[in-house]
């Protein structure tokens, strides 16, 4: 494949197909969840959620898991700690977004960090955890 | 942590008339054609370009309109809310209303959301992309009118379309219709020559002898036409219309009609002065290549030469005041500089004859504008009649009638002074000071009076100089007549502008790039 050189402003997004062509298991996002709810989890993880776009009524579809983190964590502020590696970051930040695409720069605000900073820890030919750019753009 | 700020809603239709590219690939087709035969014959006279193509510009932007409503007619508009069936085609307000078919439905999976579906749309483009149906929680599309985006104004206008992208559908339009037979040029507009009648060669004839009895013209078509005794069986404006276009063909006529009106003069009779810039106002430019500082260029641009004007700066006046400088008073004109231009915008044709009214007696003067050589000219009389030396402020303003301009000066109560006054020895120019009767307010540093105009005029044919020949010569003068020893620039180019038309710009580039000269400040200079 043909590597794609993106910019700040190219928007990126976890592609959750890349956990099962990379032979991940996308429930040891299970990790993610509190302690508390990762013991008390009953419920079946395999599946998937779909969640409906405010402004177009397109409908994406993440995994039950992904949905889960985003329910359970989504009020807590610890869930991206500073000092965390902006990979890491960025893609609990995606995941708290329900996973719509933003761009380098809208990463690196939220972050708190640079631009150029944040596009070349997830910009370059390394994928960590799915985080590609938005393949129609 | 706060969610990123999602970006604005799409609620607009997307229309290729609003699309640059559009226009870019813009030309004319065969409809477009017949769309501007109408407008010309609706308009029942010629039409400018700009018209023709706003007209045109508008008239796509409705086609296209009507095509969206027509294409809006079939389809449905998405709405969350609703159902829909495999098959059935869609419009999607908030992805600027691309098109698509559904192609699948399915249950849609979100505990929190409760029941809803799924549809898989096929889109125009190929891609498949899914969205929520039977979805009844509130959603913004579910709220919205989307038909009223249909009739909702586009962004730009047809007359704002023009001004962005404008000059390339002009072109293409200029090219198409000369090429068509069924369109004239008349002037700067077109018009369709099946509206047109008929001018013989006898009518031509007897517009020469009309405007041959009035000393040349300028004279305006009707009244052309009421001398020669055109046929009425047609509508005045067509008239009007077929007689200008048989002028424009015919070398014998020139059009110079200041305003939209044409006004026609007999080119054998135009003053040579019009048809070619007089020697005297040659401008001369200099070899010196020095940057001038800011205060060096302010002090240029204040002193209004014609040479120095930028035509995109000129702003709209009702009257202003100009002062005359030597060059423009041997010749008897006056500079079309950027105060003059901003009564007088420059048009778009070579030359123009426009009436000046004296201020005092009330009497009129035909003077001409002579677009290429940026002057006015026909004041020689008024300037000699009212004694006005270079220095005079001279002061126009907008007169009554249409294309005419009322041409006064400051007077003051006749009074000898002492002033400066450029004498013709040998061939060499002098400067003294003496006695001289004033009847007009002058600038002091720029005034120069000449006794013998004609002789100085001739000296300086003779024997041209250029900018630094010009400013050699005059500077000692100067200097002589001032104590101080200083001349000041304003000075200078009033004097220089007595030897060879030059601008303030090269003059004072001149004196910047010479040892011979020391810049003593406040735009005095000194011999070094």
């Amino acid at each position: 494949m043909k590597f794609f050189h993106p910019t700040e402003s190219t928007r990126f997004h976890i592609d959750f197909t890349w956990f099962e062509r990379e032979g991940k298991n996308i429930n040891s996002l299970r990790q993610l969840l509190p302690p508390e709810y990762q013991e008390a989890l009953t419920e079946e993880l395999e599946g998937w959620v779909d969640l409906v776009d405010d402004q177009t009524g397109e409908v994406r579809s993440i995994p039950k898991i992904a949905y889960l983190v985003r329910r359970y964590r989504a009020q807590d502020k610890n869930f991206i700690a500073r000092g965390m590696p902006i990979t890491e970051a960025a893609f609990r930040l995606l995941l708290l977004n329900n996973n719509q695409p933003m761009t380098a720069a809208e990463i690196a605000s939220q972050l708190g960090r640079r631009p150029a900073e944040v596009l070349a820890q997830i910009g370059g030919r390394a994928v960590y955890n799915g985080i590609r750019p938005v393949a129609d753009e | 942590m706060p969610f990123p700020h999602r970006k604005g809603f799409l609620s607009v239709i997307h229309r290729q008339t609003q699309t640059p590219e559009y226009w870019a690939a813009f030309s004319p087709n065969a409809e477009d054609i017949n769309h501007i035969y109408s407008q010309i014959v609706e308009a029942g006279k010629p039409v400018s370009i700009q018209e023709l193509a706003v007209g045109l510009i508008r008239w796509r932007m409705e086609q296209e309109a009507a095509t969206l409503r027509q294409q809006f007619a079939n389809d449905k508009v998405y709405q969350p809310k609703q159902r829909y069936a495999v098959g059935e085609t869609l419009a999607f307000p908030a992805l600027r209303f691309a098109r698509g078919r559904v192609v699948n439905v399915r249950p849609g999976h979100n505990p929190e959301l409760g029941n809803f579906e799924v549809i898989e749309v096929e889109m125009t483009d190929g891609r498949r992309r899914q969205f929520a149906a039977a979805f009844t929680h509130p959603h913004r599309l579910n709220e919205e009118d989307f038909t009223r985006l249909l009739d909702a104004k586009p962004i730009l206008s047809a007359e704002a379309l023009y001004q962005a992208y404008g000059e390339h559908i002009a072109v293409a339009l200029n090219e198409a219709l000369a090429q068509n037979a069924e369109f004239v040029r008349v002037g700067d507009k077109w018009f369709v020559r099946e509206m047109m009648v008929e001018v013989g060669v006898g009518y031509l004839n007897l517009a020469e002898a009309a405007l041959d009895m009035a000393g040349g013209g300028p004279l305006k078509t009707s009244a052309i036409l009421h001398e020669i005794g055109f046929p009425q069986n047609a509508p005045p404006n067509v008239q009007q219309i077929s007689l200008n276009m048989a002028l424009y063909a015919d070398e014998r006529f020139d059009e110079v009609g200041y305003n939209d009106k044409p006004a026609w003069f007999l080119r054998r009779l135009e003053p040579p002065e019009v048809l070619q810039t007089p020697a005297l106002l040659t401008v001369v430019r200099s070899r010196a290549t020095a940057t001038l500082d800011d205060d060096l260029l302010r002090a240029a641009q204040e002193l209004d030469d014609e040479w120095e004007l930028e035509l995109g700066e000129v702003r709209p006046a009702e009257s202003v005041e100009v002062i005359l400088t030597p060059s423009h008073r041997l010749a008897g004109t006056l500079g079309w500089s950027c105060r003059v231009a901003s009564l007088l915008p420059y048009p778009n044709k070579p030359r123009a004859s426009v009436r000046f009214i004296d201020a005092e007696s009330g009497s009129a003067m035909v003077v001409w504008l002579v677009r290429d050589g940026r002057y006015v000219w026909g004041l020689r009389e008024w300037y000699d009649k009212n004694d006005l030396p270079a220095g005079a402020y001279i002061r126009l303003r907008r007169g009554d009638r249409e294309g005419t301009f009322v041409v006064d000066y400051r007077r003051r109560r006749p009074h000898r002074e002492w002033v400066r006054v450029a004498v013709m020895q040998n061939g060499r120019l002098g400067f003294e000071t003496a006695q001289r009767t004033l009847r007009c307010e002058v600038d002091d540093l720029m005034a120069v009076f000449m006794d013998n105009p004609p002789a100085i005029a001739e000296a300086r044919l003779n024997r041209p100089r250029d900018v630094a020949q010009a400013v050699r010569e005059v500077f000692p003068e100067l200097v002589r007549l001032n104590p101080q020893g200083n001349v000041h620039g304003r000075t200078l180019y009033a004097a220089a502008n007595v030897l060879v038309r030059c601008t303030p710009r090269d003059v004072f580039a001149t004196l910047v790039s010479s040892n011979a000269y020391v810049l003593v400040g406040d735009n005095y200079w000194r011999m070094a």
